[in-house]
């Protein structure tokens, strides 16, 4: 008899060990403690031994019983969290599925859309003119008169004397003024055109133009509208620097710079080691501008901003030759 | 402009380090875009103790030197007379680069290597002397194997400044330390230009005319004789070079010196050379040319204003002298000029003779009118010392339009309401002063006052105003979200439209491409056009980077083209494109362009991206009209028809393309596959499938509102049947046929197969149709049903000789 235990002790231990599954278990269960399990029928056979034999037997069978039951929850155990292979001949779930080819907006879209979305946020309507312009909004309205060294600045495509591919968008806001009166709240996206052409300049780019005019319309204004923006399109704890420049339509004119997103201010090639990049160019409005519309220079003030999305395109997707945008290489559209 | 800061240090004394002189300037308005070391190429020259002298056995006049820098040794072939043992001298290792712009590198001379070189202060660009090897005295701190750079103090840099077109008074050493005055509020050392005593001989005046007052405001003539042409001093040499000025003899030198320094360009004229002599600022006369001191021959035309002699003209007048009088190595007299052009006049001459000089470049900016004389007296003075030439007689003044500085006023309250601030009245009155304002009357309401000659920019209050601004700082205006009243003006309904067409070729998986609005008209000849096509009808570019940018495009077609092409080369050949863009078609000259809007997708590749699941299918036509008809109907266009007459688009290929027609005849645009020929053209692999669209023909057919229509509550009845028709029956006809009968009941038709071949006999075809009939109100009965589709089925049978297929 206590052999017979002997060989059921070590029978139900190895296949316990061995089992894979709760179904294992349940079967080594059923096999061993069920009701005809091998224990069970031997538990059954005591009351036919001997008095002295009864005891023992039954002792040795009862622990046995507690040792499989235990071993089988501890497997048991074991098991929970390891989950089974099921294998459905033909069907192998691993396949890639059965994607169709997604479209892809242009990243110049995309980020346009970006920045227009921030300013219309802060209530900005978007406006659009043509992209062949007539001298006179294109400078002239800008207070960029002819023979003035500030047009050298922008190298400019000429169509005849009169008629020019726009160098800004800036036309835009003169032809916004010459139609409404303030308050005035408008930014112009669209292509702009320059003869120049290299690793940080294509002949043909985009910009967005805003303009804020009203009778309380400050400087400090205008530097908060661009910290917001700058910060709702970098990041927000993004540092912002304005320091003086010129540009013939504004003035104060001020250039912003934001803090290298490359090298964190550090000093690095992209940033030529100043930590500082230029994103936007931006000032009050001239009261020359507000003159050639007919705006009462004593009444409003405002200020106007401009920004070119590629380079805001290239320094949030870390792209270094603007050529891409417009090879429309496919490997790099659908990056985006 | 480079400033060379030691240079900057004589007019005034900062104590700042470079780096925040640099920061300094930037936050000021005067953008510091580097900062340089100068004597970079000496870093890596060491003192060396000269040890040990032997003679080179192949070369007579060379010498081979051991030396000792700090723990090396280096063995270096030398050829100077001077060297000796035990001297101290400068070696110049590996990658120094001399004042010649050479880089020393190891050598093998006549079989002995060279580790290095043994320099004269010529070679190093410290000095002068070329006779021997720079040797140097025992001083503390001079040891073998220190930096020559530091045990000499070689330290200066150079600052390149962006000067923006309206300072040019920065165009100067001195300019820029007027504005380090301003930033830090500390005085200029020199606060009036020189105006020493210097020495005169004779009384020669030579005679100076302006006939063209208003083009020359200011004309200065000083004669020198006695002038000894060389070479510049060093010091001088190395200013200019760092500057960024070729040294080409002692006086242009000095005039270039000078221009560095004052701002103020000067010219020096052989004056043995000018016929007369005699000066004439003029206008050119018909036919009159000037060989410029570039060599270049220059045809002055009458709208150009010159310097001539009695003759003929000399200089074209603020942009570049001539060459006949140009000073040179024989030049003992010499006329120098120092004047104020009319900065319009010198601009419009520089741009027509495509000649940018450090001149005209200022000039056309405007320099200071009442620095002319002052220049004029400093350049006198340098010649004198660097030539040995002195002043022969009167210097010549002729003003003939004094300059009047402009009286400016500034309003505090409107200064502080345009910035945002809150400065007091002192405070602006100090940044005023600060600038060279002269004031003039101050108090709380308004301050006036004169500014210096120099600052021709300033002109009204807001100058003043952003003269305030910089010098307050720009960081320490407020940051402020505006208050200002909203303009709630509606988008243009454009912008919404763009948007949509976008999202649903978007979802149609089409990829958005942007291209140049450029074009060459050769593209366009390429798609076969007519002479009377509007698209014929270019813009032309006067100045285009290059001949295939020469137009702008008055069809997107060739851009896509272009982009297939690219695309194909790098192996992508599986392409479902789009492009919304502008068209222009021009017009007279003067008048702006027609600019209109087109919507252009393409196809082509396979129809599927390459997987295990999809089936192996290249696009075809019905791939490009699929994506066409999504985006009509989710724009909600639902009564448009293709139109297979459609003669005007020469570059898809006949038979395989329609018009497309909404309402009564407006053209929204058409598709096809484009003509292999045409694809030839780009080098394109075919077949390439195109649809195009008017935005405006598009935006008039979806302005209508969109209804919604009531769900239906009564199921339908299908039937379907299929035809034997000819082969050159159009579906739409088929289906116009049907639908112009007007069953009761019939809510929509669809073609779910065609089919062609046997036993369907040759040039037929047969269209399998599935008729949906359904009620509003009751659910139709079978015999409804029949009742209006077997009538409809035999007249469409007798109508076009059709058999039923069984």
């Amino acid at each position: 008899m206590q052999e017979r235990l002997g060989e059921i002790r070590t029978q139900a231990l190895e296949s316990i060990e061995s089992a894979s599954s709760e179904e294992d278990l349940k079967n080594i269960r059923v096999r061993v403690l069920g009701r005809k399990g091998e224990l069970t029928m031997v538990l059954k056979a005591i009351g036919k031994l001997s008095a002295e034999e009864r005891p023992k037997i039954g002792q040795l069978a009862n622990k046995l019983k507690k040792e499989i039951e235990a071993s089988i929850n501890a497997v048991k155990e074991a098991l929970k969290g390891v989950y089974v292979r099921t294998f459905i001949p033909g069907l192998d779930p691993t396949l890639p599925g059965r994607q169709k080819q997604l479209g892809r907006l242009h990243p110049i879209t995309q980020m346009m859309d970006e920045i227009c979305s921030v300013f219309e946020r802060m209530g900005f309507t978007v406006a659009h003119g043509p992209e062949v312009e007539l001298d006179f909004y294109n400078f002239e309205a800008l207070n960029i008169p002819p023979d003035h060294p500030a047009r050298d600045m922008q190298d400019t495509f000429y169509i005849d004397d009169k008629v020019l591919l726009r160098t800004h968008t800036s036309p835009i806001q003169i032809r916004a003024m010459e139609k409404h009166r303030p308050p005035m709240r408008v930014i112009a996206p669209g292509k702009v055109y320059r003869c120049d052409s290299d690793i940080t300049h294509t002949p043909m780019f985009h910009q967005v133009e805003g303009l804020m005019v009203d009778r309380d319309v400050s400087f400090a204004g205008l530097k908060g509208v661009l910290t917001a923006f700058i910060q709702q399109i970098f990041d927000p704890d993004t540092l912002v620097r304005f320091r003086p420049s010129f540009f013939p339509f504004t003035e104060p004119s001020a250039e912003i710079d934001i803090q290298c997103v490359i090298c964190r201010g550090k000093g690095c090639r992209i940033c030529s080691h100043t930590g500082w990049l230029e994103v936007l160019g931006a000032g009050m409005v001239h009261p020359e501008v507000f003159r050639h519309v007919g705006y009462d220079t004593e009444e409003f003030s405002g200020f106007a901003f401009g920004l070119g999305v590629e380079r805001i395109a290239m320094l949030r997707f870390g792209i270094d030759d603007i050529r891409l945008f417009y090879d429309n290489d496919l490997r790099f559209l659908h990056q985006f | 402009m480079l400033i060379l800061t030691s240079w900057l240090k004589e007019f005034v004394h900062f104590t700042v380090p470079v780096e925040t002189l640099a920061k300094d300037l930037t936050m000021a308005g005067l953008e510091v875009e580097e900062i340089e070391s100068t004597y970079k190429g000496l870093v890596p020259v060491v003192v060396c103790s000269i040890e040990e002298i032997v003679p080179h056995s192949h070369a007579s006049h060379l010498q081979i030197c051991t030396v000792t820098a700090g723990e090396q040794k280096f063995d270096v072939v030398c050829g100077a007379p001077n060297v000796e043992k035990g001297q101290m001298a400068a070696l110049a290792k590996p990658g120094t680069v001399l004042s010649n712009g050479t880089t020393v590198e190891p050598s093998d001379i006549y079989g002995i290597r060279s580790d290095g070189m043994l320099c004269s202060e010529a070679e190093l660009g410290i000095g002068d002397d070329k006779t021997g090897i720079l040797v140097l005295e025992p001083a503390p701190g001079c040891e073998p194997g220190r930096s020559l750079v530091d045990v000499l103090g070689l330290k200066d840099w150079v600052l390149d400044i962006a000067v923006t077109p309206n300072r040019p008074d920065c165009l100067s050493v001195l300019g820029v330390a007027r504005e380090v005055s301003a930033i830090y509020g500390i005085p200029l050392t020199i606060t009036k230009s020189p105006n020493p005593s210097i020495p005169q001989s004779l009384n020669s005046s030579i005679p100076v005319a302006i006939e063209a007052p208003d083009l020359c405001g200011r004309y200065t003539a000083a004669v020198m004789e006695g002038i000894r042409i060389g070479p510049s001093p060093h010091w001088m040499a190395m200013r200019l070079q760092a500057s960024g000025i070729r040294p080409i003899n002692n006086v242009v030198d000095v005039t270039n010196y000078v221009l560095i320094e004052l701002g103020q360009p000067l010219h020096a004229f052989d004056l043995d050379m000018l016929t007369g002599p005699a000066i004439e600022v003029r206008t050119a006369r018909p036919g009159e040319k000037v060989k410029t001191i570039d060599g270049k021959d220059r045809e002055v035309r009458p709208d150009m204003l010159v310097i001539a002699d009695a003759e003929r003209p000399v200089a074209v007048a603020g942009v570049m002298g001539g060459a006949e009088t140009e000073v040179n190595d024989d030049t003992k007299r010499i006329l120098l000029e120092s004047a104020w052009f009319a900065p319009a006049q010198v601009r419009r001459t520089s741009k027509a003779l495509k000649t940018i000089t450090e001149s005209s470049y200022r000039f056309e900016r405007g320099v200071d009118p009442e620095g002319v004389i002052s220049a004029l007296y400093r350049t006198v003075e340098l010649i004198g010392q660097v030539t040995g030439g002195c002043l022969v007689g009167e210097i010549n003044d002729i003003y003939p339009r004094p300059y009047k500085p402009g009286y400016l006023s500034i309003r505090p309250e409107r200064a502080n309401k345009l910035l945002g601030t809150g400065l007091e009245t002192g405070q602006i009155t100090r940044f005023l002063e600060r600038i060279g304002i002269e004031l003039t009357h101050v108090d709380d309401e308004k301050i006036k006052g004169m500014a210096p000659t120099y600052r021709l920019d300033l002109k009204e209050e807001v100058d003043l105003v952003e003269e305030i601004a910089r010098l307050h700082g720009f960081p320490n205006i407020p940051t402020q979200v505006p208050r200002a009243g909203i303009a709630a003006r509606a988008p243009e309904p454009s912008q919404g439209l763009v948007h949509r067409i976008r999202t649903i070729l978007l979802s149609q998986g089409m990829t958005e491409v942007i291209s140049y609005s450029f074009m060459s008209p050769d593209e366009i000849e390429a798609l076969g056009l007519g002479k009377n096509d509007p698209r014929m009808q270019m813009v032309s570019v006067q100045n285009p980077l290059s001949d295939d940018q020469s137009v702008m495009r008055t069809s997107i077609i060739p851009s896509l083209m272009g982009t297939v092409a690219g695309n194909q080369a790098r192996r992508n050949m599986d392409l479902g494109l789009f492009e919304i863009g502008t068209v222009f078609y021009a017009r007279g000259t003067g008048e702006l362009p027609l600019e209109e809007q087109r919507i252009v997708a393409l196809c082509t590749g396979a129809r599927y991206p390459e997987s295990w699941s999809w089936p192996k299918e290249q696009v075809d036509l019905f791939d490009l009209k699929g994506v066409l008809q999504g985006l009509l109907q989710a724009l909600g266009i639902s009564e448009w028809k293709t139109v297979l007459e459609t003669p005007d688009d020469p570059f898809y290929l006949p038979g395989a393309s329609a018009g497309i027609v909404w309402g009564e005849n407006s053209v929204l645009g058409s598709f096809g596959q484009i003509d292999p020929d045409v694809l030839e053209f780009w080098d394109i692999d075919g077949p390439v499938f195109v649809f195009e669209l008017s935005f405006n023909a598009l935006e008039t057919a979806v302005s209508r509102q969109l209804k919604f229509t009531s769900l239906a509550k009564y199921p339908a009845v299908e039937r379907d049947i299929a035809v034997i028709v000819q082969d050159r029956l159009s579906a739409q006809d088929l289906l116009e046929y049907i639908s112009g009968q007007a069953p009761d009941f019939l809510e929509e038709v669809r073609i779910f197969d065609i089919y062609r071949g046997k036993p369907v006999p040759e040039s037929s075809k047969s269209i399998g149709m599935r008729f949906t009939y359904r009620a509003l109100d009751h659910t139709l009965s079978d015999h409804e049903v029949s009742e209006v589709h077997d009538p409809m089925v035999r007249s469409v049978l007798q109508s076009y000789k059709a058999k039923l297929r069984d």
